[in-house]
């Protein structure tokens, strides 16, 4: 049996277990069963050290279940984080890490030759060039080195840090990073800035943040990457619901981010059956770039044009637009906020004042049914509900129906 | 350019801070794994210490204990992929709060050949509030500067606001934190009251609503623990549902409850139950986005949480 070890080798394994234990939280061993109980054994120990304070175990009937509890609104970084600093490594990388950035503070451009005698020299460790070759390269392409280029001589030196090529704005972009890195997308790079600053944030926190999003950000890397390149992509998705695989090949367009519902998407179009979807970022298990796309512009102003009857993500059927009304009873000298939150969170319906403290919202969408949850927010207050699509009508009104049967006393 | 590298790896931190330590004076076995502890996972000193002085070279073993055979004083640069986030948050209007025109210049200048890893463009926050705050009125940046330096040097200020029920209120404030919500869109400071250091009362004030501040001479040399605060301000009994798998429901409330602090077991194959700590503050937006699910959640209690909801549920069969 191997060793254990607190670091791995790939993201995408692990982060289906994180994920598991963040989101769900209920789920024992037994439920882990697409995999072997000791893989199982070995991702619960390394999640417990990764994130140990913020474990929480119960024994059920079910058997023990664990779960990663945090309080999002009271943190002043996101412990997921912890996840991407775990990144297995060889003895060779560590020591050429600090070999190689120790000896080149001084800014003198080096040979390969020249950093591996050093080397020997120093640490009385014996490489071979190749290896160092091998990873001033990999530190040039991260932009952690520079190469001097004279002739056939190839020199290197190490790039200049942030204290001494911005002392002065630093500090402040450091607050800014403490703010970002909790609040921008790909947060996890501010957080590597901060650690790389010796420093952390102790000024913001972040109320309706999900942090589980991080666990997504090596997709939304590559997605990003497309969308910038005007590239279609290919995507390999795993449904949450069937654990299908599905292969999907398009233009990726946006990102949708709900702050409500705890969800990401990408808007793809699909250039084949010539329409928009919404694809959830954690179904995404793989992304490859294809072909620079000569349409984008187009399919990007398309998409722009239809946003204004996508209520969520959903571009509904080739069927046509659902329209839905609602009747509220809002006291006119007493309820000004419940107007106000038809304003900032009705997306453009228009709102009518009908009669004594009586008010309407209308609105056309492509999929009314993503507007059912944000209509039953005003339950208590729903004087009568309207739509072109009956089923929605029988939907809200056997909901209602429903509730009043499960809360009757 | 990866986001998952062994440049940003947290055992590459504490080998650092170790080097660093025992740069010119010995450290022991035991300074280190303190070390590895405060920087690492739990069990990384049993990793990392070992290899330290046995594998990896980058120690010397004397008398008094090891020394760094690394000098290395400074910090690492950044890597491209770090400069690239860097790059895309000088885009976002927000950043205007941190950094005067002439600092962003200067960094725009520095990262000059950089592109941004994403524009404010590439992402739609689709039910985002539409009566977010403005960033950048003179007014607001004016505001949250004077906060952040208040924050910073733990100085009381006088805080004149509108209340939410348009009241004129002006008190004496300890500035503690600043809360962003994504979902509003907007900047809160979350202070305690002048006069409730020992046993702090955590206020939140809207930084949009803030008329006037005027820092005071006095300053707190105590520490508060914010969190706790707010932590002892959470009813004892959390919300207790009663969740269904109908209309997938299971998954969307466990997505959508993530940025609370809940507990949830398995009952059987189709029920399960979710505990979700809140406070008074909470709510009102809890208990709507409770009602969001409709008949696919129960609420079993606390019995004050779960009158709220009968009572609107009765307000609206009696409307229909």
């Amino acid at each position: 049996m191997s060793e254990f070890q607190e670091l791995i080798k790939s993201f995408s394994k692990s982060r289906e277990y994180v994920r598991d234990f963040f989101v769900y939280g209920f789920k024992t061993r037994d439920d882990f069963s697409e995999k072997s109980g000791r893989t199982y054994d070995n991702e619960r120990r390394r999640i417990e050290s990764w994130l140990s304070e913020y474990i929480h175990s119960e024994y059920t009937k079910n058997g023990k279940n664990i779960s990663i509890a945090m309080d999002s609104n009271l943190l002043l970084t996101n412990p997921l984080y912890r996840v991407w600093k775990s990144k297995s490594f060889t003895d060779n990388d560590i020591m050429l890490h600090f070999f190689l950035l120790d000896i080149m503070q001084d800014k003198e451009p080096r040979t390969i030759e020249e950093l591996t005698n050093e080397i020997l020299a120093n640490y009385d460790v014996l490489f071979e060039p190749q290896l160092v070759r091998k990873k001033v390269k990999e530190y040039e392409e991260e932009g952690l080195l520079i190469c001097q280029k004279s002739g056939k001589q190839h020199r290197y030196l190490c790039a200049d840090n942030l204290a001494y090529l911005i002392p002065e704005e630093l500090p402040a972009l450091l607050e800014a990073i403490g703010f970002y890195h909790i609040a921008a997308p790909l947060g996890i790079l501010g957080s590597t800035i901060l650690d790389n600053q010796k420093t952390a944030n102790d000024i913001f926190t972040a109320k309706h943040g999900f942090f589980g999003h991080t666990l997504e950000d090596e997709m939304l890397l590559v997605l990003l990457d497309a969308m910038r390149e005007k590239r279609a992509v290919t995507l390999i998705q795993r449904s949450s619901k069937s654990k299908q695989i599905q292969k999907t090949e398009g233009a990726p367009l946006k990102i949708f981010v709900s702050t409500r519902t705890g969800r990401r998407y990408l808007c793809l179009y699909n250039m084949q059956g010539r329409r928009f979807t919404n694809i959830r970022l954690d179904s995404i298990k793989e992304v490859s770039l294809l072909d620079v796309i000569p349409t984008y512009m187009e399919h990007e102003k398309d998409l722009e044009n239809n946003l204004s009857k996508v209520f969520g993500v959903s571009f509904g059927t080739t069927r046509g637009t659902n329209t839905i009304k609602m009747t509220l009873y809002i006291h006119e000298k007493t309820e000004d906020f419940i107007l106000q939150r038809l304003e900032r969170e009705g997306k453009g319906g228009i709102i009518t004042h009908i009669g004594e403290n009586t008010y309407s919202y209308e609105k056309e969408v492509f999929d009314g049914n993503e507007m059912m949850p944000w209509i039953k927010t005003f339950t208590g207050r729903i004087l009568s509900f309207e739509s072109n699509n009956p089923y929605l009508k029988r939907k809200f009104y056997g909901d209602m129906r429903q509730m009043a049967a499960m809360y009757e006393d | 350019m990866e986001l998952f590298t062994e440049i940003y790896n947290c055992y590459f931190q504490i080998v650092d801070e170790i080097c660093k330590a025992a740069r010119e004076t010995p450290i022991t076995e035991k300074d280190m794994l303190a070390l590895a502890a405060r920087f690492g996972y739990e069990e990384s000193g049993f990793m990392i210490v070992p290899k330290l002085i046995n594998n990896w070279n980058l120690l010397e073993k004397t008398e008094e204990g090891y020394l760094s055979k690394i000098d290395n004083p400074e910090v690492l640069p950044l890597t491209t992929l770090q400069k690239r986030w860097l790059k895309a948050i000088l885009l976002d209007e927000r950043i205007g709060l941190f950094l005067e025109n002439a600092q962003l210049d200067i960094l725009h200048a520095y990262l000059k050949n950089i592109e941004p890893l994403f524009t404010p463009e590439n992402f739609y926050y689709y039910d985002r509030f539409q009566d977010g705050d403005d960033f950048t009125s003179s007014k607001y940046v004016c505001h949250f500067r004077t906060l952040l330096e208040a924050i910073r040097k733990k100085q009381y200020v006088d805080i004149r606001f509108c209340s939410r029920r348009s009241k004129d209120v002006c008190h004496t404030y300890l500035p503690c934190r600043i809360e962003y919500s994504a979902k509003n869109d907007k900047f809160r400071v979350l202070c305690i009251s002048g006069k409730n250091v020992t046993s702090p009362r955590v206020e939140i004030v809207n930084i949009s609503r803030i008329d006037r501040i005027t820092p005071t001479e006095k300053t707190y040399d105590g520490e508060i623990d914010l969190a706790e605060a707010i932590r002892t301000s959470y009813y004892k009994d959390p919300v207790k549902l009663l969740i269904t798998t109908k209309r997938n429901t299971l998954e969307r409330t466990m997505l959508h409850f993530a940025n609370y602090e809940k507990r949830t077991k398995k009952l059987d194959d189709d029920t399960y139950e979710c505990q979700i700590f809140y406070n008074s503050m909470m709510e009102t937006e809890l208990l709507i986005e409770i009602l969001s699910f409709g008949p696919t959640i129960k609420v079993l209690g606390p019995e004050d949480f779960l009158t709220k909801v009968k009572d609107r549920v009765r307000r609206q069969i009696a409307l229909m």
